[in-house]
């Protein structure tokens, strides 16, 4: 929507005799308005139905079209235009019958300069008032739509397509379950390309559905004390059993005192998952990944290092890694798998553990070189220190 | 509301949208994905077995209602 300043705001002055009419042109120029003016009725009518004018200044007495007809005119036709009417002391009744009819006020003559430049003011910023008031309407009338839509997606993902996904990989393990009894050895590539698409399908819609937790764009996100050092312990054994089906080496290093911090456990256990995971298909086989923590207690806050030694990302890729779908290997070395080397993902989980991170006042940061490996470190605020201070290295 | 579940209201409904929209195109592609590797089984294993036609069959009815639901879904007014 345009905004009306005083720059802006277009007049348009009908006034029958030309001293005045250049006099009132000369004084709204003064005041910053961009004024036209025309003599009579018709012509102004004329310009009104050709451009825009915020206020039309009329005179009440002029031969041809009077005051009041113009007004009546402009209510009927262009409602939104504001009409201030101008009289003398003679005519004060024709003044009043022009504010019954829509007009917003009335000038007497001699106008006082004063008194025309608050009620200008006025009226202007009434003008504007009023288009902001449309465009919140129109604002809001579009989340609305927006949120009816989200209504539906959470319709979708929640109900209608849980229930095929679980039934269809239920019978995909029972196929898997059954072939590999039988030992058909024609369908192990076909098998294992269905197993981790189906586990791919059940990700995304698991990603809708939290996707669908947002309400109006705010994420639900429960709020507990989190002992970080525990919880990459315990991320620490889940994921070391596919570093070693890949015979890589999964260290961690604990170094600084346990921190408690204010946070959704599932969801940053989720995005420290995601970068050891992530760490796992960029490494390749005897390579070497760390997960490494440490505190600052002077700012209050920890770090966790995720350093691989993998095939790391080219200086003019790196600040794509974060956007949404985008996966660095070459499609020509894709596999499905999200634990093999270049394995595939649909390209959401650096995108969304950025954003659990940010959303917890923290920082994820990316130090790579390509073919030496990458680091990704997850900056934490944190709550408070825990007394046990421990060193772990496992 | 503490700060940081104040900085996600920074969100726009739309964007969740277009996400969302990228994602049903994602389980497009990977339904794609599924229905070539289950076709290819069925091809190659043995098609007498009841048991395993009974199981490519259920398969492939879940496959077609998740196309089906995909395809109805409504349309991201970007």
């Amino acid at each position: 929507m345009e905004k009306i300043t005083n720059e802006t705001a277009k007049i348009l002055v009908i006034e029958d005799e030309a001293e005045v009419r250049e006099s009132y042109k000369d004084m709204f120029s003064l005041f910053g308005y961009e004024v036209e003016a025309v003599s009579n009725g018709r012509q102004g009518l004329s310009l009104i139905n050709k451009f825009d004018y915020d206020v039309v200044v009329t005179d009440l007495n002029m031969p041809e079209m009077d005051g009041l007809e113009v007004l009546r005119y402009i209510k009927k036709r262009k409602p939104y235009v504001e009409v201030i009417v101008i009289t003398g002391f003679a005519t004060l009744e024709n003044a009043i019958q022009a504010m019954k009819v829509g007009a917003y006020d009335y000038f007497t003559k001699p106008v006082d300069i004063d008194h025309v430049r608050i009620v200008l003011t006025k009226c202007i910023q009434q003008i504007k008032s009023k288009k902001e008031n449309e465009e919140l309407r129109s604002l809001n009338e579009q989340l609305k739509g927006l949120n009816e839509l989200k209504d539906k997606f959470i319709t979708i993902t929640n109900h209608e397509l849980r229930t095929p996904i679980t039934v269809l990989k239920g019978y995909i393990e029972l196929l898997d379950y059954f072939l590999r009894e039988n030992d058909n050895e024609d369908i192990g590539d076909a098998l294992e390309v269905a197993t981790e698409t189906m586990s791919e399908l059940v990700g995304i819609v698991e990603q809708m559905h939290d996707m669908s937790s947002f309400d109006y764009g705010k994420k639900i996100f429960e709020f507990t004390e989190i002992d970080i050092q525990q919880l990459l312990v315990t991320i620490y054994k889940e994921m070391k059993i596919f570093y070693d089906q890949r015979q890589i080496n999964l260290d961690l290093n604990i170094q600084g005192p346990p921190v408690i911090v204010d946070g959704d456990l599932k969801r940053i256990k989720r995005s420290i998952r995601e970068l050891i995971q992530n760490a796992l298909k960029f490494t390749p086989e005897n390579g070497r990944v760390e997960i490494n923590y440490s505190v600052n207690e002077s700012s209050s806050k920890c770090f966790i290092r995720v350093i691989d030694s993998g095939i790391g990302i080219p200086r003019n890729k790196q600040h794509l890694v974060f956007e949404p779908f985008y996966e660095i290997q070459d499609v020509m070395n894709h596999m499905t798998s999200k634990t093999a080397f270049m394995g595939g993902g649909i390209g959401l989980g650096l995108t969304l553990a950025k954003e659990v991170v940010e959303s917890h006042q923290g920082t994820l940061l990316l130090e790579s070189e390509e073919n030496k490996g990458s680091t990704f470190i997850i900056v934490l605020p944190f709550k408070k220190v825990m007394a046990n201070a421990m060193s772990i290295s496992q | 509301m503490n700060k940081a579940q104040a900085s996600l209201s920074a969100v726009q409904p739309q964007e969740l949208l277009i996400e969302y929209d990228e994602m049903i195109e994602e389980l497009r592609k990977r339904l794609n994905v599924l229905s070539t590797s289950i076709f290819l089984l069925d091809e190659s294993s043995k098609p007498e077995d009841p048991k395993l036609k009974r199981y490519l069959m259920n398969i492939n009815r879940e496959m077609e209602k998740i196309r089906q639901i995909i395809s109805n879904y409504p349309k991201n007014p970007r």
